[in-house]
């Protein structure tokens, strides 16, 4: 069961990460995930996942928010760490399985810095994503990505296109559930089976989904002609993007991380 | 007094999958004045919605058609496209599907963006749409937290705020529970009453029809009754003949009147219910 | 004895997050074949939770739903056998249809139960007579079918599936006039002809009146009134408290009631209606 909050979905209160430029938000949350990688050892991730605290608290967006959204990526993280754990060499061997894999100190020490590394770019992600809502997304991609309108690529409908796409996240998850339930009802197995019966079960939920998608998707676009919608050409804003001292503040946070980090990869 | 839509002669067809032109309206004439309460009943596939989309511009009429005049303006002259559009706000049935943004504030402005307004202004739209449905504390909230009724309230503002002269509603409350349908309807009366704003709605629930100011029955493209309320209403055959039903009320009151009972016969609510059977029975 | 029963059923939503709220508390209730059950009460006051349950759809959180005596989770790997018991029909089921044909959609469900092509066959005709689809709409492709048509295949799709409970979840929803009367009267011989148990939820207090024989009303998760369409149509305070209405004829002659002219009680259709006055005009008429 969905009740409407999802991955991406913003959240609004004002705080000092939701009234930053959006602009500055997504600069940094990609600097931020550079700086994961660059994180080599425990004590950077450490002082990454600190800063990253600070900002969560700045948000004022409840943490069970963030509990939630960590927690729908729970199998990609113990896949990743579980990879990592098996298929890494060298350091102490701790145990083997079988003849072929063996479990090493350095295969745990990649797998938990992997772990933590995609749970703090996740985290990241959602506080971009939380305090910043799709409109202002969509400007801030746009007005980012700009200098490419010189090669003649439709930079505002791209933006558009991302974040409908982020609004209609909830109401498909919704709908693919209620989809799943109905089929269900009339039997549908979806449990059982080799892999192209399995396969070919789920054919009953794709079909009418994919179906409503379109659906709605050709309403929202008349709804949108019918409120004058003709492109970006010629639209104002009712938010305008203007860097203020919370952004400056923001930056010199992350020039500082970033500072230590280059001092704890030198050592 | 004055007409703001008129339609003369119109026609439309659609081509279906085999290329074949399939007619929607035929012949098709109808004026609607200013300030007015229009209800549009009809069956499934009777032209409802396909008279609102032509209403704005979303479709146009078929080449041998006669004009679908907008306060003067042509829907098919394409210099008038966004200006016919503003003029005339559509809502749809389903609030899910025409919301755009994911925050109250930002939906409603996202029309006046299009138009090009400055900020200022833009900021004084939002407070007045919010304003006229009610929705003034929620405009920060997320749209995706809000009830069905709320939702179609916002979508409703968001029309507003491009200061339409005529609202279309194309079964707005179909979706909602009767909660939300008499939200949604408290505030789009208020809107013809209290601003004088022209309203067209359409709908399969004959007791809205009964609390307007005129009744259009459509049946297979054509109109097949135009009147008040009570006059239509008081024609049961040639209501069920065009797929509908009568209000219960009406429905009681046309039962006394076949089973020979003296009772007034333009009846459509429950107050109006209670007064002719009283007085049919002090009368008596 | 009784057909479904649930034995203090309780649902808790996200139990033991941030998010949890109990959508269902300590619900019991029992119905009998050949009952038509209106279920009514206000968006989230936990009908659609319920109506899931009654073939398995959600696991209760505690508590038991008895199909036929039988705990349904007593053995959670045939789970499935209860959904082809219990038909539920899902509110905008139109938005199930998936297959080529209307006749092969139709059939998913009694292919889903293993049955013979014949006997599937057989069934589709049968859920198509029942719901008067004919047979070139059998051959078209769902998607092709105006709104009214569609609910009906829809509704085929569960009835090909010969439920001994035949539930549906606001199943006039987004209808015109004359396909809403076409599912009201649907619902009706379905139970006469089968003696099936119906349940239905809806926000129509006249659907209610004019066919159910009792009445379900939920609030809060909570069973609220659960008894005869007089017996709840007369606490007529508390459902206006509820947020809920009572059909309007009822409200037309509990007004006159109160203006002093008593026409009788429990006039909840405009039969109902007409021949209270007839009946009290005829009196008027040998008293006078």
């Amino acid at each position: 069961m969905v009740d409407g909050i999802s991955f991406g979905q913003f959240y609004p209160v004002r705080s000092f990460v939701h009234q930053m430029d959006g602009r500055v938000k997504i600069v940094l949350t990609i600097a931020f995930i550079v700086f994961l990688f660059l994180a080599t050892n425990a004590a950077s991730l450490l002082i990454c996942a600190i800063s990253l605290f600070f900002f969560i608290a700045a948000t004022r967006v409840p943490i069970k928010t963030y509990l939630k959204n960590v927690r729908a990526i729970i199998p990609v993280l113990l896949i990743t760490a579980a990879f990592n754990l098996f298929y890494t060499d060298g350091g102490t061997v701790l145990f083997k399985i079988g003849s072929h894999i063996s479990v090493t100190t350095n295969g745990v020490q990649t797998a938990l810095f992997m772990a933590v590394r995609i749970l703090l770019l996740i985290i990241s992600s959602a506080i971009m994503t939380n305090t910043t809502s799709p409109t202002v997304l969509t400007d801030s991609i746009e007005s980012l990505l700009s200098p490419l309108k010189w090669l003649r690529l439709d930079i505002h409908s791209l933006a558009m296109m991302m974040s409908i796409a982020l609004r209609f996240v909830p109401t498909l998850i919704e709908e693919t559930d209620k989809i799943m339930n109905s089929q269900k009802a009339r039997g549908a197995d979806l449990e059982s089976g080799n892999l192209l019966r399995r396969i070919k079960a789920l054919l009953p939920i794709l079909i009418p989904l994919l179906i409503s998608a379109f659906r709605r998707a050709a309403e929202l676009a008349d709804a949108m002609e019918c409120r004058c919608y003709h492109g970006g050409d010629g639209r104002t804003r009712l938010r305008v993007m203007r860097l203020s001292w919370r952004d400056g503040v923001a930056i010199t946070v992350f020039v500082l991380l970033l500072v230590g980090l280059i001092l704890l990869r030198r050592m | 007094m004055e007409t703001i839509l008129s339609l003369q002669h119109v026609n439309y067809s659609y081509e279906d999958d085999n290329g074949e032109l399939i007619p929607v309206l035929k012949d098709f004439s109808l004026e609607i004045q200013r300030g007015s309460f229009v209800c549009v009943l009809g069956h499934n596939g009777s032209g409802k919605s396909t008279l609102a989309k032509l209403l704005n511009g979303l479709y146009q009429p078929d080449q041998d058609s006669g004009p679908i005049l907008v306060d003067g303006l042509n829907t098919r002259d394409e210099k008038n496209e966004l200006e016919v559009r503003r003029r005339v706000g559509l809502v749809f049935q389903n609030p899910d599907n025409q919301l755009v943004t994911t925050v109250v504030e930002e939906e409603i402005a996202f029309g006046p963006e299009n138009l090009g307004l400055p900020r200022d202004e833009l900021q004084k739209r939002v407070d007045e749409a919010l304003l006229a449905v009610d929705m003034q504390e929620y405009r920060n909230h997320a749209t995706y937290k809000l009830s069905g009724g709320q939702k179609q309230r916002i979508a409703i503002a968001g029309i507003l705020a491009m200061r339409p002269q005529i609202l279309i509603l194309d079964e707005p409350t179909a979706m909602l529970d009767p909660k939300g349908r008499e939200e949604v309807l408290s505030a789009v009366r208020r809107l013809n009453r209290e601003q004088g704003m022209t309203v067209i709605l359409i709908t399969h629930h004959m007791e809205e029809a009964a609390k307007t100011d005129r009744v259009i029955v459509m049946k297979n493209g054509q109109i097949t009754a135009d009147s008040t309320p009570q006059a239509v209403f008081s024609q049961p055959q040639l209501i069920r003949d065009a797929g509908l039903s009568l209000p219960q009320p009406t429905e009681l009151t046309h039962r006394l009147i076949q089973e020979g009972f003296p009772i007034d016969k333009e009846v459509l609510t429950v107050e109006q219910a209670v007064a002719a059977i009283s007085k049919m029975l002090k009368e008596k | 004895m009784a057909f479904i029963t649930t034995e203090q059923l309780t649902y808790i939503y996200g139990q033991s997050t941030p998010y949890e709220k109990t959508a269902l508390d300590h619900v019991n209730i029992s119905i009998e074949k050949g009952e038509i059950i209106g279920i009514m009460g206000h968006t989230g006051s936990g009908k659609s939770t319920l109506v899931q349950h009654f073939n398995g759809l959600i696991r209760p959180t505690s508590g038991r739903v008895l199909v036929d005596g039988v705990d349904i989770w007593e053995r959670p790997k045939e789970i499935r056998s209860v959904r082809f018991r219990v038909g539920l029909v899902f509110q905008y089921p139109e938005y199930q249809l998936f297959d080529e044909t209307c006749q092969k959609d139709i059939g998913y469900g009694p292919r889903n139960m293993g049955l013979s092509e014949q006997e599937i066959e057989e069934r589709v005709r049968e859920a198509a007579e029942r719901l008067e689809i004919p047979n070139e709409i059998l051959q078209k492709s769902p998607f092709d079918l105006s709104g009214g048509e569609k609910r009906r295949v829809a509704i085929a799709g569960v009835l090909a599936m010969r439920p001994d409970v035949l539930v549906l979840d606001e199943p006039t929803a987004g209808l015109d006039p004359q396909g809403r009367k076409t599912v009201m009267d649907l619902i009706e011989r379905y139970r006469c002809e089968t003696r099936a148990a119906v349940i239905f939820v809806s926000h129509s207090m006249e659907h209610i009146a004019s066919i159910a024989d009792r009445v379900l009303v939920m609030n809060q998760g909570k069973v609220e009134l659960f008894d005869t369409v007089p017996n709840v149509f007369s606490q007529y305070a508390r459902l206006k408290e509820l947020g809920l209405n009572i059909p309007a004829v009822t409200e037309i002659f509990l007004r006159l009631k109160e203006q002093g002219i008593d026409v009788g009680k429990g006039i909840y259709t405009v039969d109902d209606g007409v021949k209270a006055l007839s009946q009290l005009c005829q009196g008027r008429v040998h008293h006078g």
